[in-house]
């Protein structure tokens, strides 16, 4: 055993000599090859040291401290990139523990190849067809979601304005790399026309017209049956079994769309179909999913208008069918089109996207009260309006679902294509106003009333109606100071109550920020609950760096980012962040 | 231009290719039901290990006698740790005018061909010990490790009117990491049929332990359905078949209940029990 052991030190030093030597040699020789490359990337820490609060539920955590970490770095040469992610994530802030995103090691890794013609990457990469409804592989850090895929994509063009591309791969699992007991994974291709470029007749009338189209088709092995119970009427109830012959190891989808625009006016529409994809998100339900999108949108100087409608069913589509937590292992997207706020209060009700039953629509209103008019005051106002509304699709229930009192095996339902169910999900009326009110100060006056279904979409009981009111507004004292008052109200009967906020902000350029905040429960009908949630921070921020430090309490609640949504748990403490780009 | 489009129409093929559209009706019995018998407290018979001996055999092997000779000296030596099944499969089993018996079952078939196996008589133990030749059955029986008895389990039958419902509880006696599965056999003995001993045609050879299916599947289903079966936990389940149009003898018969990992394939209880009593 010593003898090996020798051995083995001799062969390490070995090796290692050679690789110092083939390295300065390399290195040597490569300083021309090299010239004109260029290294970038980012870095991220996020750590937090918890301090228990059993008011606000900010449970005791073990380690005290947590930190998320990860370090980007690409390599571009001519033609050529690479590229690779560290993730340090093995105890990360509770956020992330809740969701699972928990690990660490290198999550994303690749090199690509891109010439006018064609481009290719090997390794991890993200990608997106349409707007999403059938493909969308994408990374948001805030949320915890991260689905690349590890395989190979291929982009050609083969003429201009014909746009083609080929992912092959299998989808991100947070930090579970054993990709050898993996018996899932995606692969699709779509095509995209860009008629004004391909036709340059079409551009010089000022038109714009693409149709693209897609296919994407996960396959997961079908390897035992699976197991439910049935309710019938008038027997007992019965465990009975879905064979696996009978579950679809592939699943396709594809989607068509089309774009249209003529100077200010632009109309968008996406429609997608998943065939039969039993999986526990839908109850194993064999029906096809489709979903369809509408976006409309005319703007011209100081006025603007867009409208869109979206409608899914049963368009949840994963790589395993066992999985439905958060957005782990999805495969497509279904985007939320109402507005999204970043007020405050308004936060804990934020719509989450519905992929397997919602349909709505959003319609937003922008209109710049002219300058110098009475009511535009010497540097006009803009007003913008929006209405959105989104209930549950309409379902009959099949026949055979009623026999067995439940959807499991069986087509599940029908469904009206424009029936709007009975159940409302989320309702916004709001109206913003910002206005300029002399040089130095800026006011943006926002409204909102929401209707929010915390049933369907939080698991809570009950509606939730709320009025909101926000005032933001910022006095730049000089080229140096500055002064922002963000003060929102909140007014509801329902769930927490009436809450107020208000935060003070003092930037001191270029390198300071401090901040001051509370957000105050003291409308909950439980008196001993009308808590404060009071936040202080200092930012330092130099070239691309930003160090930030800050001190309170962030309360239990949802995090949502276009649509997609995670929960946050209750936190009391003290918090570092440092970012840098390179 | 050309390359794109062959690509493209290549990629397109591919996925549409990865497309199962399924036709219904999509769910099945899984052939069991919820027990409604009463077991008695477990007794100490209940809680040691028992050996799963499967034999592989046929009427037309000439040295299977042997075997079927050493099983009865196992039976003697260990009595009732041993849970035999004779299982007869392979080219030796099939019939022909000397040997027109079929005894040949599905679930057979599939473990002799799962298994790999080319030559009978050959027996597994437990199914860890696989493949083992006559010579060595009463020594792989003494090295078998059966000090750790992971769950014990009981078996009660009812015959009436030609319908056979055999329940079962098992008790989970230790933590075991994997799922498990329950798979549900019926063996007969005395059957009277002709079998080939060395070069002798013996027309009135009594076979014992046949095979003559299982109630469940070769591997039977999940036990329980969902999910791991935890310790000092029990399960019932009760499986039913009909002995109508069969030519089996009730009187002879018994039902085998197995416990096995169908991850290891191991065995890890079993128990045999007589129809009638």
């Amino acid at each position: 055993m010593r003898k090996l052991t020798l051995v083995t030190k001799k062969h390490t030093l070995a090796c290692l000599f050679f690789s110092l030597f083939m390295l300065t040699a390399f290195y040597t020789q490569a300083q021309n090859i090299f010239s004109g490359s260029r290294v970038s990337g980012d870095f991220g820490f996020n750590g937090m040291y918890y301090i228990p609060d059993s008011l606000i539920g900010a449970e005791e955590v073990d380690s005290k401290v947590r930190g998320n970490a990860h370090l980007n770095v690409n390599y571009t040469l001519g033609n050529f990139s690479a590229g690779l992610r560290y993730e340090y994530y093995q105890y990360p802030l509770i956020d992330m523990e809740k969701i699972n995103y928990q690990g660490q090691g290198f999550t994303h890794y690749y090199v690509d190849y891109k010439t006018d013609f064609i481009q290719v990457t090997a390794g991890t990469f993200y990608e997106q067809f349409g707007n999403g409804l059938i493909f969308r592989a994408y990374e948001d850090r805030q949320l915890g979601v991260d689905n690349s895929l590890l395989g190979a994509r291929v982009r050609i063009t083969p003429y201009k304005g014909i746009y083609i591309k080929g992912v092959w791969g299998v989808e991100r699992k947070n930090f579970d790399f054993d990709y050898s007991s993996r018996n899932d994974y995606v692969r699709g291709a779509d095509v995209e026309f860009g008629l004004a470029e391909i036709f340059p007749v079409i551009g010089e009338k000022n038109f714009t017209v693409t149709l693209g189209g897609s296919l994407v088709s996960k396959y997961e092995k079908s390897s035992g049956d699976y197991y439910f119970t049935i309710y019938p009427a008038d027997e007992d109830n019965k465990t009975m079994i879905i064979p696996a012959d009978k579950i679809p190891q592939n699943v396709a989808s594809w989607a068509s769309r089309l774009q249209f625009g003529y100077k200010g006016f632009r109309l968008e529409g996406e429609y997608a179909r998943k065939i039969n994809d039993p999986n526990i998100g839908n109850d194993y339900i064999y029906k096809d999913g489709k979903a369809l999108f509408l976006s409309a949108t005319y703007s011209r100087k100081g006025m603007g208008i867009s409208t869109s409608f979206i409608r899914a069913d049963n368009m949840d589509y994963r790589s395993q069918r066992g999985e439905s937590e958060n957005s782990l292992l999805q495969v497509n997207y279904i985007p939320a089109i109402n507005r999204q706020y970043s007020y405050q209060l308004l936060g804990n009700y934020s719509y989450a996207s519905q992929p397997n039953g919602q349909i709505g629509a959003q319609l937003q209103f922008n209109y710049q009260i002219p300058k110098k008019s009475k009511l535009g005051g010497p540097y006009g106002t803009d007003l913008t309006l929006n209405y959105s509304r989104f209930h549950n699709i309409k379902q009959d229930t099949a026949a055979e679902a009623i026999e067995n009192g439940t959807m499991t095996g069986t087509e599940g339902y029908s469904s009206s294509f424009f029936g709007f169910g009975p159940e409302l999900l989320y309702q916004d009326i709001g109206i913003e106003i910002s206005r300029r009110l002399g040089k130095k100060w800026k006011m943006i006056l926002a409204y909102n009333y929401i209707s929010y279904n915390l049933e369907l979409l939080q698991g809570h009981e009950g509606m939730f109606y709320g009025h909101n009111v926000a005032l933001d507004v910022t006095c730049k004292i000089n080229g140096k100071h500055a002064l922002r008052l963000e003060a929102q109200h909140l007014s509801s009967k329902q769930d927490y109550g009436d809450w107020m906020y208000a935060m003070l902000e003092y930037s001191f350029n270029p390198h300071w920020i401090f901040s001051i905040g509370d957000q105050w429960n003291y409308g909950n009908a439980d008196t001993g609950n009308r808590l404060h949630y009071y936040n202080i921070s200092a930012a330092f921020v130099t070239g691309t760096t930003r160090i930030a430090a800050n001190f309170g309490k962030t309360r239990e609640g949802i995090l949502c980012i276009g649509g997609v949504c995670r929960a946050v748990p209750a936190s009391y403490g003290v918090g570092l962040s440092v970012t840098t780009t390179f | 231009m050309k390359k794109g489009i062959m690509i493209l129409a290549a990629v397109i093929l591919m996925t549409l290719i990865g497309c199962d559209k399924m036709e219904g009706p999509y769910i099945t019995d899984p052939q069991w039901g919820i027990s409604t018998v009463e077991f008695p407290e477990l007794q100490p018979e209940d809680l040691y290990r028992r050996i799963l001996v499967e034999e592989y055999t046929g009427h037309r092997c000439a040295n299977c006698p042997n075997g079927h000779e050493k099983l009865e000296e196992l039976h003697q030596l260990f009595g009732d740790t041993l849970v035999i099944v004779g299982i007869h499969a392979g080219s030796l089993a099939r019939t022909n005018d000397d040997y027109p018996y079929d005894f040949t079952t599905e679930n057979g078939n599939t473990l002799f061909s799962d298994f790999g196996l080319n030559a009978i008589p050959r027996a597994f133990f437990n199914r860890t010990a696989k493949d083992i030749a006559v010579s060595e059955w009463i020594s792989t029986v003494n090295s078998m490790d059966i000090s750790r008895s992971y769950a014990a389990i009981q078996l009660i039958n009812e015959y009436n009117a030609n319908k056979l419902t055999v329940n079962i509880k098992a008790t989970m006696l230790s933590e075991y990491g994997n799922p498990l599965q329950l798979a549900v056999y019926l063996i007969e003995d005395g059957i009277i049929k002709p079998q080939l001993n060395g070069s002798t045609h013996i027309e009135e050879y009594e076979h014992k332990h046949v095979l003559r299916g299982s109630l469940n599947g070769t591997y039977g289903d999940p036990f329980p359905e969902t999910g791991l079966m935890e310790k000092d936990s029990a399960y019932t389940r009760a499986y039913s078949i009909s002995f109508e149009g069969r030519d089996w003898n009730a009187a002879n018969c018994s039902a085998v209940a197995i416990l096995l990992d169908p991850d290891t394939q191991e065995v890890i209880q079993t128990r045999v029990a007589k129809i009638v009593e």
